[in-house]
């Protein structure tokens, strides 16, 4: 008798209510096996009919139902999840010499066209101990599965390369409807359109056009557009409008700041060198070259090119040389009694893992200790690859070196403050050296009996030659000190070429020890993948060729994709960070592969990207939710409906700041420290860090010049999801959470720009309501509504009770109120309006519509 | 239902648990919407998933369990465990002899160069309890508990600086970027209390541990789950206090208003999102109470305070461990505190065997024994697993930098020891090392393996406690399948 499968038994019951037609074959064979089976509960009876219906009606439907079973999309997954750990490119892990990932040394164990005769199969729904993959593998494959792996074998067990590892081409555009074609814009609009038929959806209408602006523009600057620009597209909403607006924000400065910002999540960029000491590290000269870049739209293989290896370009300008501070970016440990070899190790390590992750979006790390699982990366390919990285000065030394001197912009404060001592100091010089000559002495110094008294010093008496030892010289040397700071380069570490007779040899090694180097290598890039192009440097310049060259299979679309994310919430392929065997299939690949191609083709073109995605009608759809479409893709992961979610850290302060009217427009420059409750933090073995509070305007720049410390980020990154700045990141995951709650509540930052807009407010009318919808109207770039008003005007009048009872209070809640144009008179007058506003205020700074773009 | 399948589905959790709550009480018509069509097979069915309002919610264990809550204690810098717990007679009789040859080849010291002496103990040992524990004169009250711990003398790491070897043992990964234990804890079995947070991370001696806030941090795990750290100075949690000007009362009036704005805008937009945005607002404001409330210690008896020698308003070790009791018992899954100053290297009086180490054995002993003692009055212990121990332990060696004159050991990654109380551990002493205490001789138990058992005791799968990140399925104990669940520590 076969009984029947345990863990069978659990999935039928766990398929209850997905088993699709089409599961013919299969079925019926499973029926075999509960029919033999003695014991009959009700509930089996019951499934068994319900399955056999359904194995009769795709009987009658056809046998086998004539689709193809795609390998990339259905069965590849089934085998990495599975099967690949002990059968796959690793031949340390392989189990019984026998590997399912590539089609000719699978055939062993599976017959094309033949189930019976595939021991493969036999193994996977087999009842015994042999059963595949074992129980502390995860156990059986599930019915679907199972059917699939059938299905596919039928068909001839058809292998093919995994999607990603194919180089993109541009599809044919898509056929659409009457309806869907004027719905579209552009191609992108044709793509999703062909997907939302498929599914049978309909694209969402388009968003009103005041809240599409306020999007337009936090999404591409990461600031709410000016009441100007809403204005003016409210009164022309055309296609044409709307394009100039998208142009002037791309133009704006504000839009390098915003995506510099991502950029820095990937080069994990900080302030601070890690580890335990996590002393300072100046580089933010590389984060402002970030920040020119994408505002003068240097082309993307250009940025690559010039951040893997500018200063291996012929003739590098100073610009490219900085460029590479993007690779020293990685951890220093100078922790006492650390090894620098193996810390120089580790950041060469990092180097490759970010390269790799970043461009082709592809994870490395296996490979360090053992040839890789899922994706055809080998123990040894890993470190030829690493051996072209191997080869720089840099050795996890204190110091830094190499560093490079630049004089960079942004520092028009602390050199206009140096200048003052300068001049200052020759001032005094000048005086000193008159009182000097007027002692009436030998000019050389010699030695003078006469002493005189020296006006404004009583008890000095001093000869020449004693005054210009103690005031004179000393003078000069402090001058010469200041002149010398003055026009002192800030020095960046960066990334310099060891000379060729200096190179070093790259091991493996083994289990990843820098102590157990194996064979020597010689650099390489991956098999797998195409190779370098011809006439490319053997060196980190011609991986940065490799990345960028037309047929390598991923950098566009990891790239686009990235973007794509950024703005629509979710990547067409969700793991931004995994486009190998392991991470999840694009949602549409020939929306991707088209995007991807045309960028390609159009020179890496970033801005043009971004508009082309921000103006097609698929972007700019509304995001109300209705039922019918979440029930139809909860996630919007076909893009039937417009994006709408949280912003991200930096946006999230930085729109605060710019409604209130606080925001600094000062760009660049050494990194600011906006108010923090955490005053100072002792690292071990390097002391205290102290957070002096900036003020004036650098307390409101933008949240990228705010000073990173690994080890203790502010507050506002780690709530808002930033990941540690210790590895490359490209996706930071969406969280709610209370504490985020009270940051934008109880924060000194977001308490000041609710003060400032409620000045403001104060400002704009006597009249409460006015008052109010002014708040409103500033922060959400539309006119409250009547609902909004009545309940925040409640608010108000409750709130002036409260503090007409309590003017101590409202002293305390208005206490920086004179920094935002409210003066000491008005605001002694009008301190109960002014705290009654500023509760108003910090209720409208943490409303769902202004912390959602 | 396996429990890989599950936290697939964990991942998006956040996003599918507003989705439900969204249909459980919207107030816009969706709520009829069945929850099976909208949430997607992955959560149906999950029997887990008690209160799927919230990721942080409790979860039954997936395995039997022992423990429920764990109190971490670690000692940063790695204390001498020659001077506390792994007597060796026979090091004390060479004291001071020159260190042979084979244990010196091809080892690399962070800092001893050329031939080190050994050194004996600096301080006298005796046998405690029934168990006829070794504990040293450095802590007379913890030697009163010696049949409440299981010691585990011969434990063995990979790494011999302090930030690779703390992020080895609290995330798993040498280097940066992977998940720690309290958050692969909270997101295995979530938390009791839902007004507080599930994770609570207290450092004291002045220095945060070497390894940073990685070593509490979630990684690729949703940022929920990672630690909070409380502060003995200004709030408690960070923001948690309104502003200056600003009272309760005022602050639930712009709450109220806050929530009926939103729920205008849900009306609107009927984005599920808004909806949790409110409850995170009302969870918020029930925080602003329980925090404070929890972290005031002045509301213990005086001699409770006694007991741990805890002052309000310090900061302190022991002001952490009674804070850790009241934690516990107000239903916080996992407690980590970090204690600074036991690098003791002997280059000084601020890090030497004479001066600084007793100093610190004062400040552990009366706490770390008080909270033993009260966990147990309680009936606490049972439920709640102490874990005590450093990142490394110290060489048998002197290791006089420079010639110092000083007493001090070096870095030493191949044993040292760990101790742990409750939570069903098997009281007495595991495993032993050699005779110099220089390496494992018996028994030896990797920092992978206590990982291992960590998770086992409090009722989750180490091997199948997993998150897809990069490809991988990624886990605390590593991806390796080597790391083994450690029974005879078990009770």
């Amino acid at each position: 008798m076969v009984s029947f499968p345990e863990t069978w038994r659990f999935q039928v019951n766990a398929a209850n209510g997905r088993i699709k037609i089409g599961n013919d074959l299969f079925v019926l064979k499973l029926l075999t096996f509960t029919n033999a089976e003695s014991e009959h509960s009700g509930f089996f009876m019951i499934l068994r009919i319900l399955i056999l219906s359904i194995g009769w009606l795709s009987m009658v439907a056809g046998l086998g139902n004539g689709q193809e079973v795609n390998f990339n999309q259905e069965i590849r997954p089934i085998l990495s999840k599975h099967c690949l750990a002990c059968h796959g490119t690793d031949p340390g892990q392989r189990k019984a010499d026998l590997r399912l990932d590539r089609r000719e040394d699978a055939l062993a164990v599976i017959e094309p066209g033949d189930v019976d005769a595939s021991d493969a199969f036999a193994r996977i729904t087999s009842n015994d101990d042999d059963r595949m993959p074992p129980a502390e593998h995860g156990g059986a494959l599930s019915i679907d599965e199972i059917d699939l792996i059938r299905k596919w074998i039928e068909q001839g067990a058809p292998f093919q390369t995994h999607w990603s590892f194919v180089a993109p081409v541009k599809a044919q555009l898509p056929v659409l409807n009457e309806q869907l074609s004027r719905w579209t814009r552009n191609e992108i609009d044709q793509f999703v359109a062909a997907k939302l038929s498929q599914l049978e959806l309909q694209p969402s209408a388009e968003a009103e056009p005041r809240r599409l602006i306020r999007r337009v523009a936090l999404d591409l600057t990461g600031l709410p557009p000016s009441i100007e620009m809403v204005e003016r597209f409210v009164a022309s909403p055309t296609d044409e409008t709307y394009g100039e607006i998208v142009d002037e924000l791309l133009a704006s400065p504000g839009y390098g700041e915003h995506w510099a910002a991502m950029w820095l999540d990937v080069a994990r960029y900080a302030d601070t060198i890690g580890y335990a000491s996590d002393t300072n590290r100046i580089i933010w000269p590389w984060r402002d070259w970030v920040i020119d870049a994408f505002n003068s739209n240097l082309p993307y293989d250009q940025f690559t090119i010039e951040q893997i290896a500018g200063d291996l370009l012929p003739e590098a300008t100073v610009d490219q040389i900085l460029a590479t501070a993007f690779h020293r970016n990685t951890l220093n440990n100078s922790e006492g009694g650390t090894s620098d070899e193996e810390f120089r190790t580790i950041a060469v390590k990092d180097r490759i893992s970010t390269t790799i992750n970043a461009w082709m979006g592809l994870t490395l790390r296996c490979a360090e200790c053992h040839t890789h699982k899922y994706d055809p990366i080998s123990q040894t390919e890993y470190y030829q690859f690493l051996d072209f990285f191997n080869q720089t000065m840099d050795e996890d030394k204190n110091d830094e070196q190499p560093l490079l001197d630049v004089y960079p912009k942004g520092r028009e404060d602390e050199l206009a403050r140096l200048d003052a001592q300068i001049e200052q100091l020759q001032r005094e010089l000048a005086a000193a050296e008159s009182v000097w000559k007027s002692l009436g002495t030998d000019q050389n110094g010699s030695p003078d009996e006469t002493r005189e008294k020296i006006e404004n010093d009583e008890s000095a008496e001093l000869t020449a030659a004693e005054y210009k030892k103690k005031t004179l010289e000393p003078l000069k040397t402090k001058l010469e000190v200041a002149i010398k700071n003055r026009n002192a380069p800030i020095r960046v570490p960066v990334m310099v070429e060891r000379t060729s007779d200096q190179a070093r040899k790259t091991h493996v090694m083994t289990r990843g020890s820098y102590l157990q180097p194996a064979e020597e290598v010689k650099a390489a890039v991956f098999d797998a993948f195409p190779p370098l192009p011809a006439n490319a440097e053997r060196s980190r310049l011609g991986v940065a060729r490799w990345l960028v060259d037309a047929a390598n299979p991923l950098t566009a679309r990891v790239t686009v994709n990235r973007f794509w994310a950024r703005v629509f919430g979710r990547g067409i392929v969700e793991t931004e960070e995994d486009f190998g065997t392991q991470g999840s299939p694009p949602s549409n690949q020939a929306l991707l592969d088209w995007v991807a191609v045309d960028f390609r083709e159009n020179g890496w073109d970033v801005k043009r990207l971004l508009k082309q995605i921000v103006t097609s009608s698929t972007y700019r759809q509304t995001g109300v939710v209705s039922v019918e479409r979440v029930r139809a893709d909860p996630v919007n992961a076909f893009l039937s409906r417009g994006p709408r979610f949280r912003m991200r850290a930096e946006v999230i302060r930085d729109q605060a700041l710019a409604v209130s009217g606080l925001l600094s427009a000062k760009q660049f420059g050494p990194p600011v420290y906006p108010p923090n409750p955490v005053k100072s933090v002792r690292s071990a073995f390097a002391g205290d860090t102290v957070w002096v509070e900036s003020q004036g305007e650098d307390r409101y720049r933008r949240a990228i010049y705010t000073y990173l410390k690994r080890s203790s980020p502010h507050p506002l990154f780690d709530t808002f999801d930033m990941a540690t700045r210790e590895v490359c990141n490209l996706r930071r995951v969406r969280t709610n959470t209370p504490l985020q709650s009270f940051m934008t509540l109880n924060d000194r930052t977001f308490i000041e720009a609710a003060q400032s807009l409620a000045a403001r407010m104060l400002l704009k009318s006597d009249s409460s309501t006015k008052q109010i919808q002014h708040g409103l109207e500033l922060a959400l770039l539309r006119p409250g509504s009547p609902d909004q008003i009545s309940a925040l005007e409640q608010l108000y009048s409750e709130m002036r009770q409260v503090y007409s009872a309590a003017p101590e209070d409202a002293s305390q809640m208005t206490d920086a109120m004179e920094s935002f144009g409210v003066d000491e008179e008005t605001r002694r007058v009008k301190s109960v309006e002014l705290a009654a506003l500023t509760v108003v205020a910090n209720v409208i700074l943490n409303l769902d519509a202004f912390l959602t773009k | 239902m396996n429990l890989n399948q599950h936290q697939e589905s964990v991942r998006n959790q956040a996003r599918m648990m507003t989705r439900r709550h969204f249909l459980s009480r919207c107030n816009s018509g969706l709520g009829t919407l069945a929850l099976a069509q909208l949430a997607g097979s992955s959560l149906i069915g999950d029997e887990r998933a008690s209160d799927t309002d919230n990721p942080l919610a409790a979860k039954p264990p997936t395995i039997p369990a022992r423990a429920k809550n764990v109190i971490y204690l670690h000692m940063a810098g790695s204390p001498p465990q020659l001077e506390l717990f792994d007597y060796k007679p026979e090091l004390e009789r060479r004291n001071m002899e020159p260190c042979p040859d084979e244990l010196l080849e091809g080892k690399t010291f962070a800092f001893i160069k050329g031939k080190p002496k050994l050194m004996g103990p600096n301080y006298k040992f005796k046998q405690y309890g029934e168990s006829g524990a070794w504990i040293s004169e450095t802590l007379p009250h913890l030697a009163t508990c010696a049949d409440d711990i299981c010691f585990v003398k011969s434990m063995y790491t990979e790494q011999f600086n302090h930030a690779p070897a703390q992020l080895l043992l609290h995330t798993g990964n040498p280097q940066f970027g992977g998940a720690s234990f309290g958050s692969w804890v909270t997101y295995g079995l979530g938390t009791e209390n839902s007004n507080l947070p599930g994770y609570i991370v207290m450092v004291s001696g002045g220095t945060n541990p070497s390894g940073g806030k990685s070593l509490w941090g979630s990684s690729y795990l949703p940022s929920i789950y990672q630690g909070v750290q409380c502060r003995s100075e200004g709030d408690p949690v960070l923001y948690v206090g309104n502003p200056k000007g600003m009272t309760r009362e005022t602050r639930r009036a712009s709450l109220d208003t806050i929530n009926t704005l939103n729920r205008l805008e849900l009306q609107e937009y009927g984005d599920p999102e808004t909806l949790t945005r409110i409850r995170q607002y009302e969870l918020a404001y029930r925080m602003q109470v329980a925090v404070p409330e929890v972290m005031d210690i002045s509301r213990e008896s005086k001699s409770t305070l006694e007991s741990y020698g805890a002052e309000p308003g310090k900061a302190s070790f022991a002001n952490n461990c009674l804070l850790a009791r009241r934690l516990v018992e107000q239903g916080v899954r996992f407690i980590q505190l970090f204690d600074w100053g036991w690098d003791i290297h002997g280059t000084g009086p601020h890090d030497d065997l004479q001066t600084q180490f007793p100093n610190k054995c004062n400040g552990l002993d009366r706490p770390a024994t008080a909270l033993i003692k009260d966990l147990k009055q309680r009936g606490m212990l049972d439920d709640t697993l102490v874990v005590w121990g450093g990142e490394f332990g110290r060489t048998p060696m002197n290791e006089a930098r420079n010639g110092s004159k000083y007493f001090g050991r070096d870095h030493h990654p191949d044993c040292f020891t760990v101790w742990m109380a409750g939570g069903g551990v098997k009281v007495g002493s595991h495993g032993a090392t050699d005779d110099l205490g220089y390496k494992v001789a018996e028994d030896g138990v990797s920092v992978r393996d206590l990982q291992a058992t960590l998770l086992h005791m409090l009722g989750l799968d180490p091997y199948k406690l997993s998150f897809p990140f990069q490809g991988l399925n990624q886990r605390w104990i590593g991806p390796a399948n080597s790391p083994e669940v450690r029974h005879e520590l078990l009770s």
